[in-house]
Protein backbone atom coordinates (compact mmCIF):
# COMPACT_ATOMS: atom_id res chain seq x y z
CA UNK A 1 0.00 0.00 0.00
CA UNK A 2 1.38 3.36 -1.00
CA UNK A 3 0.60 6.62 0.73
CA UNK A 4 1.54 9.92 -0.80
CA UNK A 5 3.36 12.39 1.40
CA UNK A 6 2.73 16.13 1.54
CA UNK A 7 6.07 16.74 -0.15
CA UNK A 8 5.26 14.33 -2.91
CA UNK A 9 7.39 11.63 -1.36
CA UNK A 10 5.79 8.24 -1.25
CA UNK A 11 5.56 6.20 1.88
CA UNK A 12 5.23 2.48 1.51
CA UNK A 13 3.09 1.13 4.33
CA UNK A 14 4.53 -2.24 5.24
CA UNK A 15 2.66 -5.00 7.05
CA UNK A 16 4.34 -3.75 10.23
CA UNK A 17 2.97 -0.25 9.55
CA UNK A 18 -0.52 -1.67 9.17
CA UNK A 19 -0.12 -3.59 12.45
CA UNK A 20 1.05 -0.35 14.02
CA UNK A 21 -2.08 1.41 12.77
CA UNK A 22 -4.30 -1.34 14.08
CA UNK A 23 -2.73 -1.31 17.56
CA UNK A 24 -2.08 2.39 18.01
CA UNK A 25 -5.48 3.19 19.48
CA UNK A 26 -5.19 0.44 22.12
CA UNK A 27 -1.66 1.55 22.96
CA UNK A 28 -2.77 5.14 23.49
CA UNK A 29 -5.55 3.87 25.75
CA UNK A 30 -2.95 2.23 27.97
CA UNK A 31 -2.97 -1.22 26.40
CA UNK A 32 0.16 -3.36 26.40
CA UNK A 33 1.24 -3.20 22.77
CA UNK A 34 5.05 -3.52 22.64
CA UNK A 35 4.93 -3.80 18.87
CA UNK A 36 3.79 -0.19 18.60
CA UNK A 37 6.86 1.22 20.34
CA UNK A 38 9.32 -1.07 18.64
CA UNK A 39 7.93 -0.33 15.20
CA UNK A 40 7.84 3.40 15.90
CA UNK A 41 11.55 3.23 16.71
CA UNK A 42 12.30 1.64 13.35
CA UNK A 43 9.88 3.47 11.06
CA UNK A 44 10.26 7.25 10.78
CA UNK A 45 6.74 7.72 9.47
CA UNK A 46 5.03 5.74 12.23
CA UNK A 47 7.44 7.21 14.79
CA UNK A 48 6.21 10.68 13.81
CA UNK A 49 2.60 9.58 14.08
CA UNK A 50 3.13 8.12 17.56
CA UNK A 51 5.05 11.17 18.76
CA UNK A 52 2.35 13.51 17.49
CA UNK A 53 -0.46 11.47 18.97
CA UNK A 54 1.18 11.42 22.38
CA UNK A 55 1.71 15.16 22.22
CA UNK A 56 -1.87 15.84 21.10
CA UNK A 57 -3.16 13.74 23.98
CA UNK A 58 -1.02 15.41 26.63
CA UNK A 59 -1.60 18.92 25.28
CA UNK A 60 -5.37 18.33 25.33
CA UNK A 61 -5.22 17.20 28.95
CA UNK A 62 -3.35 20.37 29.90
CA UNK A 63 -5.56 22.77 28.00
CA UNK A 64 -6.21 25.80 30.20
CA UNK A 65 -9.72 26.99 30.93
CA UNK A 66 -11.20 30.12 29.41
CA UNK A 67 -12.96 32.97 31.18
CA UNK A 68 -16.61 33.72 30.40
CA UNK A 69 -17.66 37.35 30.05
CA UNK A 70 -19.12 39.11 33.13
CA UNK A 71 -22.46 39.14 31.37
CA UNK A 72 -22.95 35.46 32.18
CA UNK A 73 -23.02 36.09 35.93
CA UNK A 74 -25.08 39.26 35.47
CA UNK A 75 -27.71 37.26 33.58
CA UNK A 76 -27.63 34.32 35.99
CA UNK A 77 -27.96 36.65 38.94
CA UNK A 78 -30.81 38.60 37.38
CA UNK A 79 -32.70 35.34 36.76
CA UNK A 80 -32.06 34.12 40.31
CA UNK A 81 -33.39 37.38 41.71
CA UNK A 82 -36.42 37.25 39.43
CA UNK A 83 -37.17 33.67 40.48
CA UNK A 84 -36.73 34.48 44.16
CA UNK A 85 -33.84 32.04 44.66
CA UNK A 86 -31.66 34.84 45.93
CA UNK A 87 -33.12 36.36 49.03
CA UNK A 88 -31.32 39.57 49.96
CA UNK A 89 -31.83 40.52 53.59
CA UNK A 90 -34.53 43.19 53.71
CA UNK A 91 -32.74 45.29 56.30
CA UNK A 92 -29.87 45.92 53.93
CA UNK A 93 -32.12 47.60 51.40
CA UNK A 94 -31.32 51.28 51.61
CA UNK A 95 -29.22 53.35 49.27
CA UNK A 96 -30.80 52.47 45.95
CA UNK A 97 -34.37 52.44 47.16
CA UNK A 98 -34.95 56.03 46.14
CA UNK A 99 -33.62 55.28 42.70
CA UNK A 100 -35.14 51.92 41.95
CA UNK A 101 -38.61 52.54 43.26
CA UNK A 102 -39.61 55.35 40.91
CA UNK A 103 -38.21 53.63 37.82
CA UNK A 104 -37.76 49.89 38.28
CA UNK A 105 -35.40 48.40 35.73
CA UNK A 106 -38.12 46.29 34.15
CA UNK A 107 -40.18 49.40 33.56
CA UNK A 108 -37.08 51.16 32.33
CA UNK A 109 -36.48 48.38 29.83
CA UNK A 110 -40.03 48.67 28.58
CA UNK A 111 -39.62 52.42 28.35
CA UNK A 112 -36.46 52.06 26.31
CA UNK A 113 -38.16 49.76 23.84
CA UNK A 114 -41.23 51.96 23.63
CA UNK A 115 -39.13 55.07 23.14
CA UNK A 116 -37.13 53.44 20.40
CA UNK A 117 -40.31 52.43 18.61
CA UNK A 118 -41.96 55.80 18.94
CA UNK A 119 -38.99 57.95 18.06
CA UNK A 120 -37.64 55.92 15.18
CA UNK A 121 -39.50 57.94 12.46
CA UNK A 122 -38.03 61.17 13.81
CA UNK A 123 -34.51 60.39 12.73
CA UNK A 124 -33.48 62.50 9.79
CA UNK A 125 -30.34 62.94 7.75
CA UNK A 126 -28.77 65.96 9.35
CA UNK A 127 -25.87 66.60 11.63
CA UNK A 128 -26.36 65.79 15.30
CA UNK A 129 -24.08 65.04 18.19
CA UNK A 130 -23.66 61.54 19.52
CA UNK A 131 -25.75 62.31 22.61
CA UNK A 132 -28.52 63.69 20.42
CA UNK A 133 -28.72 60.44 18.50
CA UNK A 134 -28.90 58.39 21.67
CA UNK A 135 -31.64 60.71 22.93
CA UNK A 136 -33.55 60.38 19.70
CA UNK A 137 -33.32 56.62 19.69
CA UNK A 138 -33.86 55.73 23.33
CA UNK A 139 -35.30 58.95 24.79
CA UNK A 140 -33.97 61.71 27.04
CA UNK A 141 -35.64 60.45 30.23
CA UNK A 142 -34.31 56.97 29.77
CA UNK A 143 -30.78 58.21 29.28
CA UNK A 144 -31.05 60.32 32.39
CA UNK A 145 -32.36 57.44 34.46
CA UNK A 146 -29.67 55.07 33.25
CA UNK A 147 -27.10 57.77 33.92
CA UNK A 148 -28.43 58.21 37.47
CA UNK A 149 -28.24 54.48 38.05
CA UNK A 150 -24.67 54.44 36.79
CA UNK A 151 -23.72 57.35 39.04
CA UNK A 152 -25.25 55.59 42.02
CA UNK A 153 -23.37 52.44 41.15
CA UNK A 154 -20.05 54.33 40.87
CA UNK A 155 -20.62 56.00 44.22
CA UNK A 156 -21.41 52.79 46.06
CA UNK A 157 -19.34 50.22 44.21
CA UNK A 158 -16.46 50.55 46.67
CA UNK A 159 -18.56 48.52 49.12
CA UNK A 160 -18.89 45.59 46.74
CA UNK A 161 -16.82 42.45 46.77
CA UNK A 162 -13.79 43.33 44.55
CA UNK A 163 -14.32 40.38 42.20
CA UNK A 164 -17.97 41.16 41.69
CA UNK A 165 -17.24 44.86 41.38
CA UNK A 166 -14.65 44.18 38.68
CA UNK A 167 -17.10 41.95 36.80
CA UNK A 168 -19.74 44.67 36.76
CA UNK A 169 -17.24 47.34 35.76
CA UNK A 170 -16.00 45.25 32.86
CA UNK A 171 -19.55 44.60 31.74
CA UNK A 172 -20.42 48.30 31.90
CA UNK A 173 -17.23 49.26 30.07
CA UNK A 174 -18.13 46.82 27.32
CA UNK A 175 -21.68 48.18 27.07
CA UNK A 176 -20.48 51.79 27.09
CA UNK A 177 -18.13 50.85 24.27
CA UNK A 178 -21.05 49.40 22.31
CA UNK A 179 -23.10 52.54 22.92
CA UNK A 180 -20.27 54.75 21.73
CA UNK A 181 -19.77 52.63 18.65
CA UNK A 182 -23.47 52.85 17.79
CA UNK A 183 -23.48 56.60 18.34
CA UNK A 184 -20.43 57.02 16.11
CA UNK A 185 -22.06 54.97 13.38
CA UNK A 186 -25.33 56.91 13.65
CA UNK A 187 -23.42 60.18 13.40
CA UNK A 188 -22.19 59.01 10.01
CA UNK A 189 -25.26 57.06 8.93
CA UNK A 190 -28.35 58.33 10.79
CA UNK A 191 -30.64 55.82 9.08
CA UNK A 192 -28.61 52.76 9.95
CA UNK A 193 -31.31 50.55 11.43
CA UNK A 194 -28.91 47.96 12.78
CA UNK A 195 -27.05 50.58 14.82
CA UNK A 196 -30.34 51.85 16.23
CA UNK A 197 -31.31 48.34 17.25
CA UNK A 198 -27.90 47.73 18.82
CA UNK A 199 -28.12 51.06 20.64
CA UNK A 200 -31.50 50.16 22.14
CA UNK A 201 -30.23 46.72 23.00
CA UNK A 202 -27.10 48.16 24.67
CA UNK A 203 -29.13 50.59 26.81
CA UNK A 204 -31.57 47.82 27.73
CA UNK A 205 -28.72 45.56 28.78
CA UNK A 206 -27.03 48.41 30.63
CA UNK A 207 -30.21 49.09 32.61
CA UNK A 208 -30.42 45.40 33.47
CA UNK A 209 -26.78 45.17 34.54
CA UNK A 210 -27.11 48.30 36.66
CA UNK A 211 -30.27 46.99 38.24
CA UNK A 212 -28.43 43.81 39.11
CA UNK A 213 -25.47 45.75 40.55
CA UNK A 214 -27.67 48.06 42.58
CA UNK A 215 -29.68 45.21 44.03
CA UNK A 216 -26.45 43.45 44.89
CA UNK A 217 -25.42 46.61 46.73
CA UNK A 218 -28.65 46.24 48.69
CA UNK A 219 -27.88 42.66 49.53
CA UNK A 220 -24.82 40.79 50.64
CA UNK A 221 -22.40 41.34 47.79
CA UNK A 222 -19.54 42.57 49.85
CA UNK B 1 -1.22 13.89 50.29
CA UNK B 2 -1.22 17.60 49.48
CA UNK B 3 -3.57 16.91 46.61
CA UNK B 4 -6.03 14.97 48.74
CA UNK B 5 -5.90 17.68 51.41
CA UNK B 6 -6.58 20.26 48.74
CA UNK B 7 -9.53 18.23 47.43
CA UNK B 8 -10.90 17.77 50.94
CA UNK B 9 -10.55 21.46 51.59
CA UNK B 10 -12.31 22.29 48.34
CA UNK B 11 -15.12 19.83 49.08
CA UNK B 12 -15.57 21.39 52.50
CA UNK B 13 -15.61 24.82 50.94
CA UNK B 14 -18.17 23.69 48.33
CA UNK B 15 -20.32 22.09 51.04
CA UNK B 16 -20.40 25.28 53.06
CA UNK B 17 -21.23 27.39 50.03
CA UNK B 18 -23.93 24.95 48.93
CA UNK B 19 -25.53 25.03 52.37
CA UNK B 20 -25.56 28.83 52.28
CA UNK B 21 -26.88 28.90 48.69
CA UNK B 22 -29.68 26.54 49.73
CA UNK B 23 -30.72 29.28 52.16
CA UNK B 24 -30.73 31.87 49.36
CA UNK B 25 -27.43 33.51 50.28
CA UNK B 26 -26.39 35.56 47.27
CA UNK B 27 -22.72 35.67 48.17
CA UNK B 28 -22.68 31.87 48.20
CA UNK B 29 -24.22 31.73 44.71
CA UNK B 30 -21.66 34.25 43.49
CA UNK B 31 -18.79 32.32 45.06
CA UNK B 32 -19.94 29.00 43.58
CA UNK B 33 -20.19 30.68 40.20
CA UNK B 34 -16.74 32.18 40.62
CA UNK B 35 -15.15 28.87 41.58
CA UNK B 36 -16.66 26.84 38.74
CA UNK B 37 -17.28 29.34 35.93
CA UNK B 38 -14.08 28.74 33.99
CA UNK B 39 -14.45 25.00 33.86
CA UNK B 40 -18.13 25.18 32.96
CA UNK B 41 -17.63 27.79 30.26
CA UNK B 42 -14.59 26.05 28.81
CA UNK B 43 -16.46 22.77 28.54
CA UNK B 44 -19.33 24.53 26.76
CA UNK B 45 -16.91 26.35 24.49
CA UNK B 46 -15.01 23.25 23.50
CA UNK B 47 -18.12 21.21 22.92
CA UNK B 48 -19.75 23.88 20.74
CA UNK B 49 -16.77 25.75 19.29
CA UNK B 50 -18.70 29.02 19.54
CA UNK B 51 -18.22 31.68 22.23
CA UNK B 52 -21.75 33.10 22.10
CA UNK B 53 -23.35 29.65 22.29
CA UNK B 54 -20.93 28.68 25.05
CA UNK B 55 -21.90 31.69 27.16
CA UNK B 56 -25.60 30.98 26.69
CA UNK B 57 -25.08 27.36 27.65
CA UNK B 58 -22.91 28.19 30.65
CA UNK B 59 -25.64 30.56 31.79
CA UNK B 60 -28.29 27.89 31.30
CA UNK B 61 -26.20 25.30 33.13
CA UNK B 62 -25.65 27.55 36.14
CA UNK B 63 -29.32 28.44 36.24
CA UNK B 64 -30.32 24.78 36.21
CA UNK B 65 -27.72 24.10 38.86
CA UNK B 66 -28.90 26.85 41.16
CA UNK B 67 -32.54 25.91 40.67
CA UNK B 68 -31.74 22.35 41.70
CA UNK B 69 -29.27 23.18 44.43
CA UNK B 70 -31.84 22.65 47.15
CA UNK B 71 -32.02 19.00 46.09
CA UNK B 72 -28.27 18.42 46.29
CA UNK B 73 -27.60 16.02 49.15
CA UNK B 74 -23.89 15.44 48.67
CA UNK B 75 -24.05 11.82 47.50
CA UNK B 76 -21.57 12.70 44.77
CA UNK B 77 -18.94 15.41 44.54
CA UNK B 78 -20.47 18.73 43.70
CA UNK B 79 -18.08 19.29 40.79
CA UNK B 80 -19.02 15.88 39.34
CA UNK B 81 -22.70 16.71 39.66
CA UNK B 82 -22.17 20.09 38.05
CA UNK B 83 -20.03 18.66 35.29
CA UNK B 84 -22.59 16.05 34.36
CA UNK B 85 -25.28 18.69 34.33
CA UNK B 86 -23.24 20.89 31.99
CA UNK B 87 -22.61 18.01 29.62
CA UNK B 88 -26.33 17.27 29.55
CA UNK B 89 -27.18 20.90 28.84
CA UNK B 90 -24.69 21.04 25.98
CA UNK B 91 -25.77 17.73 24.49
CA UNK B 92 -29.42 18.71 24.69
CA UNK B 93 -28.57 21.90 22.84
CA UNK B 94 -26.58 20.05 20.19
CA UNK B 95 -29.38 17.55 19.70
CA UNK B 96 -31.81 20.39 19.19
CA UNK B 97 -29.50 21.74 16.53
CA UNK B 98 -29.57 18.35 14.87
CA UNK B 99 -25.86 17.79 15.03
CA UNK B 100 -24.26 14.40 14.94
CA UNK B 101 -23.58 13.92 18.61
CA UNK B 102 -26.91 12.28 19.19
CA UNK B 103 -25.67 8.80 18.58
CA UNK B 104 -22.16 7.84 17.71
CA UNK B 105 -23.45 4.42 16.78
CA UNK B 106 -24.90 6.07 13.71
CA UNK B 107 -21.83 7.96 12.57
CA UNK B 108 -22.05 10.64 9.96
CA UNK B 109 -20.48 9.43 6.74
CA UNK B 110 -18.56 12.67 6.47
CA UNK B 111 -16.73 11.76 9.66
CA UNK B 112 -15.46 8.52 8.23
CA UNK B 113 -13.19 10.01 5.65
CA UNK B 114 -9.82 8.30 5.69
CA UNK B 115 -7.31 9.99 7.93
CA UNK B 116 -4.33 11.22 6.02
CA UNK B 117 -0.89 10.21 7.13
CA UNK B 118 1.24 12.75 5.33
CA UNK B 119 4.79 13.87 5.66
CA UNK B 120 5.51 17.55 6.04
CA UNK B 121 8.18 19.07 3.83
CA UNK B 122 11.01 19.06 6.27
CA UNK B 123 9.52 17.99 9.52
CA UNK B 124 7.70 14.73 9.89
CA UNK B 125 6.48 15.58 13.36
CA UNK B 126 4.44 18.36 14.82
CA UNK B 127 6.32 21.00 16.74
CA UNK B 128 7.45 19.80 20.11
CA UNK B 129 4.79 21.84 21.79
CA UNK B 130 1.41 23.15 20.70
CA UNK B 131 0.26 26.54 21.86
CA UNK B 132 -3.09 26.72 23.56
CA UNK B 133 -4.83 28.87 20.96
CA UNK B 134 -3.76 26.70 18.07
CA UNK B 135 -4.94 23.58 19.86
CA UNK B 136 -8.25 25.17 20.87
CA UNK B 137 -8.84 26.29 17.32
CA UNK B 138 -8.03 22.87 15.93
CA UNK B 139 -10.45 21.24 18.39
CA UNK B 140 -13.12 23.71 17.29
CA UNK B 141 -12.43 22.61 13.73
CA UNK B 142 -13.22 18.96 14.44
CA UNK B 143 -16.53 17.52 13.26
CA UNK B 144 -19.02 17.73 16.16
CA UNK B 145 -19.09 14.00 16.93
CA UNK B 146 -15.31 13.74 17.06
CA UNK B 147 -15.12 16.92 19.09
CA UNK B 148 -17.53 15.69 21.74
CA UNK B 149 -15.65 12.46 22.35
CA UNK B 150 -12.23 14.09 22.31
CA UNK B 151 -13.26 16.87 24.67
CA UNK B 152 -14.93 14.49 27.09
CA UNK B 153 -12.05 12.01 27.11
CA UNK B 154 -8.81 13.86 26.51
CA UNK B 155 -9.69 17.28 27.90
CA UNK B 156 -12.21 16.51 30.63
CA UNK B 157 -10.92 13.09 31.63
CA UNK B 158 -14.05 10.97 31.25
CA UNK B 159 -13.64 7.20 30.85
CA UNK B 160 -15.01 5.46 27.78
CA UNK B 161 -17.77 3.73 29.74
CA UNK B 162 -18.92 7.13 31.01
CA UNK B 163 -18.79 8.64 27.52
CA UNK B 164 -20.73 5.69 26.15
CA UNK B 165 -23.41 6.34 28.74
CA UNK B 166 -23.47 10.09 28.14
CA UNK B 167 -23.51 9.87 24.35
CA UNK B 168 -25.65 6.75 24.13
CA UNK B 169 -23.12 4.75 22.18
CA UNK B 170 -21.04 1.64 22.75
CA UNK B 171 -17.67 1.70 24.52
CA UNK B 172 -16.04 0.39 21.36
CA UNK B 173 -17.57 3.19 19.35
CA UNK B 174 -16.33 5.76 21.83
CA UNK B 175 -12.79 4.37 21.53
CA UNK B 176 -12.97 4.24 17.78
CA UNK B 177 -14.29 7.81 17.51
CA UNK B 178 -11.62 9.05 19.89
CA UNK B 179 -8.86 7.54 17.82
CA UNK B 180 -10.24 9.04 14.63
CA UNK B 181 -10.67 12.36 16.41
CA UNK B 182 -7.02 12.39 17.50
CA UNK B 183 -5.83 11.57 14.01
CA UNK B 184 -8.06 14.28 12.57
CA UNK B 185 -6.80 16.73 15.17
CA UNK B 186 -3.25 15.92 14.21
CA UNK B 187 -4.12 16.58 10.60
CA UNK B 188 -5.71 19.92 11.49
CA UNK B 189 -2.74 20.93 13.61
CA UNK B 190 -0.35 20.11 10.79
CA UNK B 191 -2.37 22.25 8.41
CA UNK B 192 -2.49 25.10 10.95
CA UNK B 193 1.27 25.10 11.28
CA UNK B 194 1.59 26.76 7.91
CA UNK B 195 0.20 30.31 8.15
CA UNK B 196 1.99 32.33 10.82
CA UNK B 197 -0.95 34.73 10.91
CA UNK B 198 -3.15 31.96 12.24
CA UNK B 199 -0.65 30.60 14.71
CA UNK B 200 0.23 34.00 16.00
CA UNK B 201 -3.26 35.19 16.82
Amino acid sequence: MQEQGGNGAAHWASAACRDFDAQLSDYLEGGDRPGVVSHAAECAFCGAVLSDMLMVRSASAELADDEPSPRVWANVRAALVAEGLIRPPRERRRWTEWLLRPVPAAALTALILLSAFAIRPVLRRHHRTAVDFAELVVGHDVIQNVSQMETAFREQSADLNPTIKRAYEEDLASLNGEIKECNDTLARQPDDSLSREYLVSAYTEKARVLESALELGDGDGR
Amino acid sequence: MALSQSRASKAASDAELIARAQRGDEEAFAALFEVHKRRVYSLCLRMTGDTAEAEDLAQEAFLQLFRKIATFRGESAFSTWLHRLVVNVVLMHLRKKGLQQVSLDEPDASQDEPVKREYGDDDKRLLHSIDRITLSRAIEGLPPGYRAVLVLHDVEGYEHNEIAQILSCSVGNSKSQLHKARLKLRELLRSQRLPASIRGT
